[in-house]
């Protein structure tokens, strides 16, 4: 029987890198404030 | 207590990766372990002393992540309120900025085309801009300032640009508020001049796009002449990066059928020339303007473009691109259904979305403040929609684009469900491959 920790979870005060944007949108940073890579 | 209806979970090398999309908390259980909690959530669980111990350890670990939540707890007002301090927080101030609708440049696939009109921001126009938005920064006491520049193409009109930047930036620097400026450029005037002033004016981030390797991006983005960009844009990119390394650069890659497959041959340009790991990529899908009612052949729909964007993601990772993102949650759709977020024309008009710059979605303006549209936007709620009040994906994706929701539907107060609802768990099987490979499956447990 086993777990195994991946990813803690994120602090809602400290969201900086959310999830790559959506590629529709001209400028992904309005989305979130980084791209993917 | 019951598994969160935001655990998202899927079978991964004899067991279950669970993520918890609402805080990104992403576990691995083993197959005897996800079958034990699936019995304890229906109240069939019968355990020996012996592994009561261990399976309470595991109990708790989930608990503490979010994963088991009291039954209870009603987690759509949970997301509500995280989306709320979102939504109408103005700690920090973003204002995008149309300099100029004009372009030295005729891309082909421009759907600014034909709105194309010869207006540049003046220069009352621009001191009225940053005297409103001093005077917002004051009332909403923020501490961070971004300004992005967009147009057209935002350098024609360089001297709006200089009076924006000489007066927000004293503002800033005065009341020790964070100053970031950004900018979408089409990369053919960074002149060296116009860069040193950007990088005196805290130039933080610019996105230049490159549509793939030369042959291919020489048809697509020209000069109204017709002439080829590349070179020149090509050349600009490596002077950003190298005279200011502390700037992100974003290339910005713009697909349709015509030129995805040739992508990996503009990434490999990038490692021959140094640049991957300097710079940031984005994968942009080109969609059809507003009046346009069927997707053209040359366009992606929504689903396929989900399986180009994995397959490029995988030649970005072969090629040696830095894997730097997370697995956070964005809550909203996008800026424009926040209240700290607002695109300026160069008339002083208000937008909440760059692609729907037409009178009937002007919000307002410098000289008369808002109108009922902007409310319509910052009102958009996801959980009035039934799609979206069940969807593990909610936080992930905020019901979707607005601008595409109106554009199949004809009203933003409607979803859309974005390729990520396809993409999504190929998407964060690769990321865990990538992140811990090897990890899962050791024989010892990890916390």
């Amino acid at each position: 029987m086993k777990i195994i920790i991946l990813e803690k979870p994120v602090r809602y005060a400290l969201l900086k890198e959310p999830l790559p944007p959506p590629p529709d949108c001209p400028d992904p940073d309005l989305y979130c404030q980084k791209n993917i890579f | 207590m019951k598994i969160s209806r935001f655990a998202f979970s899927f079978e991964y090398n004899d067991g279950v990766v669970i993520f918890n999309t609402l805080n990104s908390a992403v576990v691995y259980l083993d197959k005897e372990a996800f079958d034990m909690l699936i019995k304890y959530c229906s109240n069939e669980l019968r355990l020996d002393s012996a592994k009561l111990g261990r399976f309470n350890d595991i109990l708790k670990a989930l608990e503490s992540f979010h994963i088991l939540v009291p039954e209870e707890e009603n987690e759509n007002r949970t997301y509500r309120a995280l989306t709320g301090e979102i939504k109408y927080s103005k700690s920090s101030l973003k204002y995008t900025i149309l300099t100029t609708y004009d372009c030295n440049m005729s891309c082909t696939y421009c759907v600014q085309q034909e709105e194309r009109k010869n207006v540049y921001m003046s220069e009352d126009t621009a001191h009225k801009v940053a005297d409103w938005i001093i005077y917002n920064a004051k009332s909403s006491n923020c501490r961070l300032l971004v300004i992005n520049y967009y147009g057209g193409e935002p350098l024609l009109n360089f001297n709006a640009i200089r009076i924006l930047n000489d007066k927000l930036k004293d503002f800033c620097d005065e009341w020790n508020i964070k100053f970031m400026v950004r900018m979408i450029t089409n990369g053919t005037l960074l002149s060296d001049r116009i860069l040193d002033y950007l990088l005196d004016t805290n130039l933080h981030g610019i996105q230049i796009t490159l549509d793939g390797p030369k042959d291919l991006h020489d048809k697509r983005r020209i000069f109204k002449d017709g002439s080829g960009s590349f070179d020149i844009v090509y050349g600009n990119i490596k002077k950003v990066v190298y005279r200011a390394p502390d700037v992100n650069v974003a290339v910005r890659m713009n697909l349709d059928k015509e030129n995805y497959r040739e992508i990996p041959r503009l990434l490999d340009l990038l490692v021959n020339d140094h640049l991957h790991d300097k710079v940031f990529i984005s994968f942009g899908r080109i969609i059809p303007p507003l009046k346009c009612r069927e997707i053209p052949p040359n366009m992606f729909a929504e689903k396929e473009f989900s399986k180009i964007f994995l397959w490029l993601i995988k030649e970005c990772i072969k090629r040696g691109f830095p894997f730097s993102w997370s697995l956070k949650p964005t809550f909203v759709s996008c800026a424009a259904v926040c209240s700290n977020s607002l695109i300026i024309d160069p008339n002083g008009r208000f937008y909440k979305c760059l692609d729907m710059i037409q009178d009937e979605f002007c919000v307002g303006s410098i000289n008369d403040g808002f109108n009922y549209r902007y409310y319509e936007w910052v009102s958009r709620d996801p959980l009035e929609y039934d799609v979206c009040r069940n969807c593990t994906l909610l936080p992930l994706c905020g019901g979707g684009c607005p601008r595409l929701a109106y554009y199949t539907k004809g009203t933003i107060h409607s979803p859309y469900c974005s390729s990520i609802k396809y993409y999504f768990k190929k998407f964060l099987k690769m990321y865990i491959d990538e992140k811990y490979k090897g990890r899962i499956g050791e024989s010892s447990s990890t916390g």
